[in-house]
């Protein structure tokens, strides 16, 4: 890969209960780049980032294998304390609802004011004033007196500014964003998307972008990491999957979006469903859905670097996309 | 041109808005004001718009599942805002709606078989006893459910699979119109392709007609034929899904176009600035055009004179001053 990764995951695996809802999920983000993780619901975006974020803990979960490097530092091998001072700082995240990670009796202006003072060792009046200037930087109307309002009082697009406004508080080099603009309307989603967007090329931070739009994947994204059953399945540019996807799935995904030329026609579907990750499988998880499944589909594939930063995990996957 | 099947003209639903011991009325939330629309045999129509538009508002209307404030809705000539008692219940049949969520219509003790039988013990005529086990498995089949899903329950199923449980029981009544509201905004892409597909050949098998409902324009642009547009209660452009894409008039309807992300990462760039904004509050709507707050093209008159709706092209109409 040309450029130096700010977070690389490689192999991780996370169980929780019994399910394995993380089988191999690896990936690596540049500076300043966008990472799209692509993939339907379920597929195991949410928890790999809540990993990333060390929001996993026994005994709801259980991290069994894998490695998340940030700037090289491995942040399931150290101690909890050095993990915590990193999160916000460096590392942190954007819900799909920001009302999630906002704690309903405090002021919206009060909790952004909280980092400035726990990390910054900021007084009062300064940290107020740090929060305001962030509110301002999200684009909220009347940073000073929003300040005040309570989450409540904010509407959905609002919120996810607020939601914003705490990630980027205290500029960190990378920001995860889950799903955040899933539960708004198209033209508030466009005005979020934007303002990531445009904050990132400002900060220069890095952004993991959770998504399972493929229009938002095309929109924003640099890169792209496809998921599919816990595992990583592809690894392109955004351009390159869409031009020619080297994995099965990653091609049938783009070819169920209805688009103008196919008005008229059946769409392509993906048949079946996802598998049941609590029972153990040896084989390649998406078999039995796959239109290229050879007999050695019963192992599961490893991962081919095709170069460039380039992979996919697929037997077959020279005979991916040539039509 | 084939006959229409469904009219409504100057619908409206007006909710009294209540507050403190005496319930008095502090105000009005107009969710649907002044919206007339027409459907024709075999046509698909999707209305769009975002979140409180109206949209679900219009659909339980259309479904005679909410009675209007004012105006009419004529389905197959006869006034379904005005039947009471026996006659609204055989005219519902004719009009059936889909709902985002299919969970909230499905008994969650009751099998697929029992749900899909469920409306033909209401409505013994539509097949007498002996034939209803038959119907079941043929509307199970209609929809893409195997005699293996029969004796399942709805949380043994996925949403997909419940999306086709509530279709199955909307078509045991033989229904001209189905009203699908957001059928598929809930579901994964792949699961939506399966679903827009069963609707399309049902259409063509059993000659059904739409009101296709959606909060984005992505797969309405599939599967209307033509295209309503609704901002805060009222339809703000409507025409042919051609017209409506091609040549959107309404600066609402341009907003919407540019802010849908589009599939193809060498577009990207080319986006116009996104709307600023968020829409109002019904309980307090806007003078003038109600859009005018958030117009980019808006000009004085706009926030005090309602624009007129002007017909742009044949069957394309537009309610905006700029128009025409
Ligand atoms: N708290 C939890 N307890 C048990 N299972 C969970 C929990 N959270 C998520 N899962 C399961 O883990 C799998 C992956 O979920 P998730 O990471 O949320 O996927 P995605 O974000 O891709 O939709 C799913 O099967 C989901 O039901
Ligand atoms: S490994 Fe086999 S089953 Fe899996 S995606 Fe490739 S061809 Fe399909
Ligand atoms: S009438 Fe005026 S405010 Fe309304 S859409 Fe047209 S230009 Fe914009
Ligand atoms: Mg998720």
């Amino acid at each position: 890969m040309p450029e130096s990764p700010v977070l690389t995951v490689s192999d991780l695996h996370v169980r929780l209960g019994s399910t394995h809802v993380v089988n191999g999920a690896g990936f690596s983000l540049a500076a300043g780049r966008t990472l799209a993780l692509l993939g339907e619901s379920g597929s195991g975006k949410s928890v790999t980032a809540r990993t990333i974020m060390g929001l996993i803990r026994p005994p709801h979960g259980r991290v069994t294998a894998g490695t998340v490097l940030l700037h090289g530092q491995d942040l399931l091998a150290m101690p909890e304390e050095r993990r915590r001072a990193l999160r916000s700082t460096t590392i942190s995240m954007v819900f799909q609802d920001a009302l999630s990670a906002l704690n309903p009796v405090l002021s919206v202006g009060y909790q952004i004011a909280e980092l400035f003072r726990a990390h910054r060792g900021m007084s009062r009046a300064e940290a107020r004033r740090a929060a305001v200037d962030v509110l301002g930087q999200v684009r909220i109307p009347a940073a000073a007196r929003r300040a005040g309002d309570y989450p409540h009082q904010f509407s959905g697009g609002m919120r996810q500014r607020v939601g914003i406004a705490l990630a980027i508080a205290l500029r960190p080099d990378v920001i995860i964003a889950d799903e955040p603009t899933t539960a708004l309307d198209v033209t508030v989603q466009a005005q979020i998307l934007r303002l990531l967007g445009d904050i990132q090329r400002e900060h220069g931070t890095a952004l993991l972008l959770i998504t399972h739009d493929m229009g938002v994947v095309a929109d924003m994204a640099d890169r792209v990491a496809v998921m599919y059953a816990g595992r990583v399945v592809e690894q392109a540019t955004a351009a390159e999957v869409f031009a020619r996807p080297r994995h099965p799935y990653s091609e049938a995904l783009l070819g169920a979006i209805p688009r103008p030329h196919l008005r008229g026609r059946e769409l392509a579907v993906i048949s079946g469903a996802p598998p049941d990750l609590s029972v153990p499988d040896e084989g390649c998880r998406f078999r039995t859905r796959c239109r290229y499944r050879i007999e050695d589909c019963e192992r599961n594939p490893p991962e081919h670097d095709l170069g460039g930063g380039r992979s996919t995990a697929c037997h077959e996957w020279e005979k991916v996309g040539s039509a | 041109m084939s006959r229409t099947v469904l009219r409504v003209t100057d619908l409206v639903k007006h909710f009294p808005m209540r507050k403190g011991p005496l319930r008095r009325t502090v105000g009005v939330l107009k969710a649907v004001d002044g919206v007339s629309l027409e459907l024709r045999a075999g046509e698909t129509l999707g209305v769009v718009g975002e979140s409180g538009c109206g949209k679900s508002t219009l659909a339980r209307m259309l479904t005679a599942h909410e009675r209007p404030t004012s105006g009419e809705v004529d389905l197959l000539g006869r006034p379904l805002h005005k039947l009471r008692g026996a006659e609204l219940r055989r005219a519902r049949r004719r009009v059936q709606l889909i709902f985002q969520d299919p969970s909230g219509s499905l008994n969650p003790r009751m099998t697929v078989a029992a749900s899909v039988r469920e409306p033909f013990d209401v409505n013994p005529d539509l097949a007498p006893r002996g034939e209803r086990d038959r119907r079941v498995r043929e509307l199970l089949e209609l929809v893409g459910l195997g005699p293996g899903h029969a004796g399942r329950y709805p949380h043994q199923l996925s949403g997909g699979q419940r999306q086709r449980v509530g279709i199955a029981r909307a078509l045991a009544l033989r229904p001209e119109v189905l009203v699908c509201d957001e059928p598929v905004s809930a579901l994964d892409v792949s699961v939506q392709a399966q679903i827009v597909n069963l609707l399309e050949r049902l259409r063509a098998e059993l000659g059904l007609a739409y009101v296709f409902i959606a909060h984005d324009l992505g797969v309405v642009s599939h599967l209307a034929d033509r295209v309503a547009v609704m901002y805060l209660g009222r339809v703000v452009e409507t025409g042919p899904q051609e017209r409506v894409y091609g040549h959107a008039a309404h600066p609402y309807t341009q907003a919407l176009h540019a802010a849908a992300p589009l599939p193809d990462p060498a577009l990207r760039g080319d986006r116009e600035a996104p709307l600023e904004g968020e829409p109002p509050s019904p309980l307090d709507p806007p003078g003038g055009c109600s859009f005018h707050p958030r117009c980019p093209l808006a000009r004085d008159t706009c926030a005090t004179v309602p624009p007129p709706q002007v017909e742009v092209a044949p069957g394309h109409q537009v309610s905006c001053h700029l128009a025409g």
